[in-house]
């Protein structure tokens, strides 16, 4: 073969890689389009839903990605007016990622069903905020309901802080100044890698699946010592919770509305399955400061302390550890909700709502 | 469950490795036992009650095969066609015919049905049958691939000891294109067609219950039907026979085009070829004898239809679809009588026309045959009374049934027009198309969200 017959067949070869390339990467986003009403071309990343904090907060107001819809206001879910419509109690639930949604089906997310349950029992009369946003800290509640809250006339609030945030390498901490961080700018880029690798880490063998994430924990570890590593819940991570968490119902009740706290809920009950084992070491993988039995015995102290908090400060406790039983069908992996763990969530948020004195209700609304 | 996945791969590798290494020296009951050995392995991962009822019966009638005095092979052939045919009883039927006895008889629980049982079963029956007709012993290696081969296993195609052929180690890299080939042909049929077809179309239509169909939709569903079955398991025959070839076997074809029949009877010989050659041979002509008379042959017919219709599952509406194909086979050769007489009389309509109205025809009498293959009798009545009710309208009511009705049309026009025109293309423009087919194939396998529906065979 003549050297330039060989250059035409690599050409040629590396033509037909790309119409193949450009085929996948259509396909993938025309199934975004189909789906999700994504558009074709332009950014379509969970980027979009994300904000670092210039607004002062996480979402991005208006951002969409796939099922998540975050409205103007910056809240996922309907778009809903700054003030509150008469005759109608506000309630928002604040947390982490396990309250903004991340498995549930759409619509079916905490607040959605807590809205439906209320709805159920007296229609129209309760509006339901998803104040949440994926790794919302107690610092970061607590800025929101001193600097913004106010606006939205809450009336109710459910807190359901993570405790796990506090086994991260550095603990959680209020935002940085506003603007001292650029918002990042979602980009339009190949869409079809980003898919491919969430298809390869989705189909993977569970046992390779597990060895990847015992690697990555080793990684992270190797560099620092063997007392970097905590077996057991740090006293100063968990009183530093404790104080968080007050600071935030301090910050709710400021803010005019009445506080509910609620438990942290995790799939791990009493006996650990296989598959139980499988999800830890998934959630190990983000805190690998922490050991599973650490991860473990921080829920079981933070849940205690919630508790104790809830008893002191005089604010109604729901009991969603409890509500969950440590059943795994309520969990799609370690601590976020299946559509049925949502419902059953919203359940018990709602009979604490629904239990509040005739005080955390507007005037006109007690009869 | 089978789905030609990671452990199909897995098989083919190490078998292809070998077959490059031993050449030559891997032929014969050596390849056999290697394949068969590997088969059951494979088999094993989808289901362990398939491989350890297969591995039973296929025992069975290598002890019916000997040619010896004693045991099994003294039995009378039926005999031992009744022990084979058991499993399938218990397995299949039983569960489906129980409850009609009284609440006494129903499983109290569910039922696994091994795995491929249907096809293992017709597989050895007709093994059994050809041994004891030629008076030959099959070969114990021969006979436990037959049984157990991975490729053919879940859902056929039903390949005989005569139609099991082996390939020649020397032209290992032609079986790799040929049957690379036939695999990428069989995988963008159940990809590209099938499973779009009924995830965009017949899934949503289906998903309120038929009784909510608009009369146009119970029109358009038989053929929609037809054509999702015949893409899904055509598919599937396609990969079968690729990794057949890939492993270094040939196996019988089991599709011909059957939509272009132009009667009932040449529909069978192009629709699953392989079942219908088994029932013709190894049922029909048994039950009809060789000087049958009319009658007994509409018999049989009738029979070894209804039969046909049963072994796809235990059901009222897997026997009606078998007994509508029997009574049109029985219209065809009815016609065929009564041709001769026809043929003197003076030619009125130019012979291509009258092809076209036999293949319409022909299709139309197999559309309808679908409603009862996929619906309950109840449903099948309130498909068909829709379709009937069908008077036209505007928008979708009309447009839907002409669409269809157009692409029928083209798809009948242009059937060898698109290979001639394929093969008349420039080479370049050829490799581009095949790269976006397989740049599809490769987005419908790994990247879509939705996995791949299972073959639809599998399940009988």
């Amino acid at each position: 073969m003549t050297r330039q017959r060989l250059a035409g067949r690599l050409v040629e070869a590396g033509c037909c890689l790309l119409v193949f390339v450009a085929t996948l990467e259509a396909c993938v986003r025309l199934e975004a389009a189909y789906r999700w009403g994504a558009p074709f071309w332009g950014a379509w990343s969970m980027d979009d839903l994300r904000s670092s904090g210039a607004d002062g907060y996480f979402n991005r107001p208006g951002g969409r990605f796939e099922k998540w819809r975050i409205n103007a206001s910056g809240f996922r879910g309907p778009e809903i007016a700054v003030e509150k419509p008469s005759g109608v109690v506000r309630v928002g639930v604040v947390g982490a990622s396990e309250v903004f949604g991340l498995y549930e089906s759409p619509g079916e997310e905490v607040t959605a069903q807590l809205q439906q349950t209320l709805d159920a029992t007296r229609p129209r009369r309760f509006e339901v905020v998803n104040l949440a946003a994926a790794g919302m800290s107690p610092p970061r509640m607590r800025e929101f309901f001193e600097q913004r809250a106010r606006a939205f006339g809450l009336d109710v609030v459910v807190v359901y802080p993570t405790p796990a945030l506090y086994l991260d390498v550095e603990p959680p901490r209020r935002q940085p100044p506003v603007g001292a961080t650029a918002p990042p700018t979602p980009r339009d880029s190949l869409r079809v890698l980003s898919q491919a690798w969430r298809m390869a880490r989705e189909r993977l063998p569970s046992p390779l699946q597990d060895m990847l994430k015992r690697l990555t924990i080793e990684r992270e570890r190797r560099p620092h010592g063997p007392g970097w590593v905590w077996d057991s819940t740090p006293a100063d991570r968990l009183a530093l919770f404790e104080e968080d968490t007050a600071a935030v119902l301090d910050a709710v009740r400021g803010s005019g509305a009445r506080a509910i706290l609620a438990t942290h809920a995790t799939r791990f009950g009493p006996s650990l399955d296989d598959q139980d084992r499988r999800m830890l070491l998934g959630w190990n993988r983000f805190y690998p400061r922490a050991t599973t039995r650490c991860l473990l015995d921080m829920e079981r102290k933070a849940n205690g302390v919630l508790r104790r908090i809830g008893g002191e400060m005089d604010i109604p406790v729901t009991d969603i550890e409890k509500t969950m039983g440590g059943q795994s069908r309520y969990f799609a992996d370690f601590s976020h909700f299946t559509d049925e763990g949502a419902q059953r969530a919203a359940g018990a948020m709602a009979r604490e709502v629904l239990a509040l004195p005739p005080a955390g209700v507007p005037a006109r609304d007690r009869r | 469950m089978p789905g030609f996945g990671p452990e199909v791969a897995a098989a083919c590798l190490l078998l292809v490795a070998t077959r490059a290494w031993l050449g030559d020296r891997l032929a014969g009951p050596r390849r056999d036992w290697l394949v068969a050995a590997a088969s059951v392995v494979v088999v094993a991962s989808w289901q362990l009650a398939g491989v350890v009822v297969t591995l039973l019966l296929a025992g069975l009638t290598w002890l019916a095969t000997r040619r010896s005095r004693s045991g099994l092979a003294r039995l009378p052939t039926g005999i031992v066609i009744l022990v084979l045919l058991a499993p399938l009883a218990v397995f299949k039927y039983w569960p489906w015919f129980a409850p009609h006895l009284g609440e006494t008889w129903r499983p109290r629980t569910a039922w696994v049905v091994p795995l491929g049982l249907s096809f293992t079963v017709f597989r050895l029956i007709g093994a059994l049958m050809d041994s004891r007709a030629l008076r030959l012993t099959p070969a114990a290696p021969r006979l436990f691939l037959l049984a157990t081969f991975f490729p053919t296993f879940p859902s056929g195609p039903i390949t005989t000891l005569q139609s099991l052929r082996d390939l020649d180690n020397d032209d290992l890299r032609g079986a790799l294109v040929e049957g690379g080939r036939r695999i990428v042909r069989g995988l963008a049929r159940k990809v590209l067609l099938a499973d779009p077809l009924h995830a965009f179309v017949v899934g949503p239509w289906l998903r309120p219950g038929v009784a909510q169909l608009e009369p146009y939709q119970c029109l358009v569903l038989p053929v929609l039907l037809g054509f999702y079955v015949y893409w899904d398991f055509a598919g599937y025959s396609d990969v079968a026979i690729g990794v057949a070839r890939l492993v270094g076997y040939r196996v019988p074809e089991n599709f011909d085009r059957p939509y272009l029949s132009r009667n009932l009877v040449e529909f069978w010989r192009r629709w699953h070829i392989t079942l219908s050659e088994w029932i013709r041979t190894r049922l029909m002509m048994k039950m009809a004898g060789r000087r049958a008379g009319p009658w007994r042959l509409r018999g049989a017919t009738l029979a070894s239809m209804a039969i046909c219709g049963l072994w796809h599952g235990a059901g009222t509406g897997y026997l009606a679809w078998g007994l509508w194909h029997g009574l049109g086979l029985i219209a065809v050769h009815a016609l065929r009588d009564f041709r001769p007489r026809l043929e003197d009389a003076p030619a009125r309509v130019p012979s291509e026309l009258s092809a076209v109205a036999a293949t319409a025809t022909t299709f139309a009498f197999v559309s309808v045959g679908w409603v009862f293959f996929f619906f309950s009798p109840g449903d099948a009545i309130l498909l068909v009374s829709g379709a009937l009710s069908w008077r036209g309208g505007a928008g979708a009511a009309s447009l839907v049934p002409l669409l269809t009705i157009g692409t029928l049309v083209v798809a009948y026009l242009g059937q060898g027009a698109a290979r001639a025109v394929w093969a008349r293309l420039p080479g370049v423009i050829r490799r581009v198309a095949t790269a976006i087919l397989l740049g599809l194939l490769t987005y419908a396998l790994f990247l879509a969200s939705g996995q791949p529906r299972e073959f639809l065979y599998v399940q009988f």
